[in-house]
């Protein structure tokens, strides 16, 4: 372990002993910051991953619902009825502070008024079978929309895990142990040359 | 209108008859194994594509209308009364007309959308949008762009153009089957009026939609009233059914309609059986030597040949279970 480019002093040494004390409080808080962090993280991701997979089951019911409406009619027509969407939903991002994470908090709301207007496409050139999985790609949304605000959260502590982690590795494996060794070195030089002293002096007066 | 008038066009309608996909041809579509397969079966039919090309962008659409198209325009040039192919082709001016119109009121290029099949050109219409006139386009349809931009204007709903199109599609094709003046084709327009507004009927107290929706949304050019129609949809679907269509000629072919619990009418039967009612109609048609009836009878199997191959197409390539896609097909001509 490489000890540190100093003078082996005591004022070093004072100095060396305060920093060592601050870093064992850093690494005891970050490592504190660190568990929480993986325990809201695993509670997160569980709930991501039933999501997710709610999510996505629902979705390609829908999908395949949609497939075979639209297997029955002309494509223009089909994109024709949805060109111009007839409601429209707002998002509002709020942060929240999960252990100094920023982390956003989505709301949406639907325009209530659009919401009343019954026709939402004509019924001219869609079937009934588009009628289905439009209703299911719509109860899909609010969950994917909640999806992708836990999925956004998720990425967003695990890169501060990673951070956090490497800081207290950083603190644990390196800089710790720098600290001690070098500590332990001025004070091997410092008494060292304690003893010197002590050992010239007594030279001097074995001399006279 | 004289029924020999249409002796030429009756004798390039045999040609053309021939060249339609027979049974067998829908056979070994519907076992082919991969989308491939059912594409080298088309590849011997009137149905022009490059198979690569349509293998990597899936873009079925294109060259099914490009036969519609190429057939509606020969069509259009040889048969002496045009209004007869207006029955069918009314539904892609209208969806042409509802295109421009939702791109006049968003401000949004929708152009990609139009379909050019009908006999107004692109041109006309647009110019019937932009400027709300029109010396080509017929009066109703005219009318019916009138009342949506009006309605658009006043209240801001976007919804107008599909209301309005609608339902003046409608009352267009009331006009003109009632101008021909054939038994034929006043029963069949019936039929499919009605039969419509009972298919709306079915979808909208599916999805919980109020009785305005249904004066909305209902056509009251069919032979039912629309507000008989209304009324009896208090007692849900299956009423309307019962009260309303029981005694309409074909109304042996609606027993398959409802579900096992009787209590239901399965939409998506319905649909298909609307299209069975029509082609039973067309039927009688193909056999009469003059009038429009073999045109209509031949455009009709046309539409619905370009329905079946865009359903298998479309089913093979998302490995959709050959059962399914047998149940949805449509009518074959001749079989």
């Amino acid at each position: 372990m490489a000890r540190l480019d100093v003078k082996p002093t005591r004022m070093e040494l004072s100095n060396l002993k305060d920093r060592l004390a601050i870093s064992t409080r850093g690494h005891k808080l970050l490592k504190d910051k660190q568990d929480e962090l993986m325990r809201q993280f695993i509670t997160l991701i569980r709930k991501n991953n039933q999501l997710r997979d709610e999510v996505e089951r629902e979705l390609t019911e829908a999908m395949r619902a949609f497939v075979v409406a639209k297997s029955l009619l002309n494509e223009s027509f089909i994109e024709e009825l949805f060109a111009v969407p007839n409601t429209s939903v707002t998002l509002n991002i709020q942060e929240k502070n999960i252990m100094s994470v920023i982390v956003p908090e989505m709301n949406f709301s639907v325009d209530e008024d659009e919401k009343k207007s019954e026709m939402q496409y004509g019924l001219l050139n869609s079937n009934s079978e588009l009628d289905d999985s439009i209703e299911k790609i719509s109860k899909v949304l609010p969950k994917l929309l909640k999806l992708s605000e836990i999925e956004k959260t998720c990425q967003l502590m695990a890169d501060e895990i990673e951070k956090t982690r490497r800081r207290v590795n950083a603190l644990e494996y390196l800089k710790i142990p720098q600290l001690e060794e070098t500590i332990h070195y001025i004070q091997m030089k410092l008494e060292e040359n304690e003893r010197a002293n002590i050992t010239r002096i007594m030279k001097v007066k074995d001399m006279g | 209108m004289k029924d020999t008038d249409y002796l030429g066009v009756n004798t390039l309608l045999r040609v053309y008859e021939t060249k339609l996909l027979t049974r067998e041809d829908y056979e070994k579509m519907l076992r082919a194994q991969d989308l491939e397969e059912a594409l080298d079966v088309l590849k011997s039919t009137e149905y022009h594509f490059d198979a690569q090309a349509v293998l990597e962008n899936k873009h079925f659409d294109s060259f099914l209308m490009n036969r519609l198209r190429d057939i509606y325009q020969e069509l259009f040039t040889v048969t002496p009364n045009s209004e007869v192919i207006q029955i069918f082709t009314l539904r892609y001016d209208y969806h042409n007309a509802k295109v421009l119109l939702k791109q006049r009121f968003t401000d949004q290029d929708l152009e990609h959308l139009l379909v050019p099949i009908g006999k107004y050109t692109l041109a006309s219409l647009k110019n019937l949008i932009k400027t709300e006139q029109s010396q080509e386009v017929n009066q109703i349809m005219v009318e019916g762009v009138q009342a949506a931009i009006e309605d658009f204007n006043t209240y801001g709903r976007l919804e107008a153009a599909d209301v309005y199109m609608d339902t003046y599609y409608y009352k267009h094709m009331r006009a003109i089957t009632d101008r021909l003046n054939n038994p034929t084709i006043t029963r069949m327009a019936d039929a499919l009026i009605d039969l419509d507004n009972l298919s709306n009927v079915v979808r909208s107290l599916n999805q919980g939609k109020s009785r305005s929706f249904l004066h909305t949304v209902l056509s009251s050019s069919g032979s039912i009233s629309k507000q008989a129609i209304i009324d009896a949809s208090e007692q849900g679907a299956v009423n309307v059914l019962n009260q309303l269509y029981l005694n309409q000629p074909y109304a042996e072919k609606l027993t398959d309609i409802l579900v096992n619990s009787k209590n239901e009418i399965n939409p998506m039967v319905l649909d298909k059986v609307i299209d069975e009612i029509v082609y039973d109609l067309m039927e009688e048609g193909t056999y009469q030597a003059f009038g429009p009836m073999p045109l209509m009878a031949f455009i009709f199997a046309l539409e619905k040949e370009v329905t079946n191959i865009r359903l298998i197409l479309v089913g093979k390539d998302n490995q959709i279970a050959e059962e399914a896609i047998r149940e949805r097909m449509r009518p074959i001509y001749g079989s």
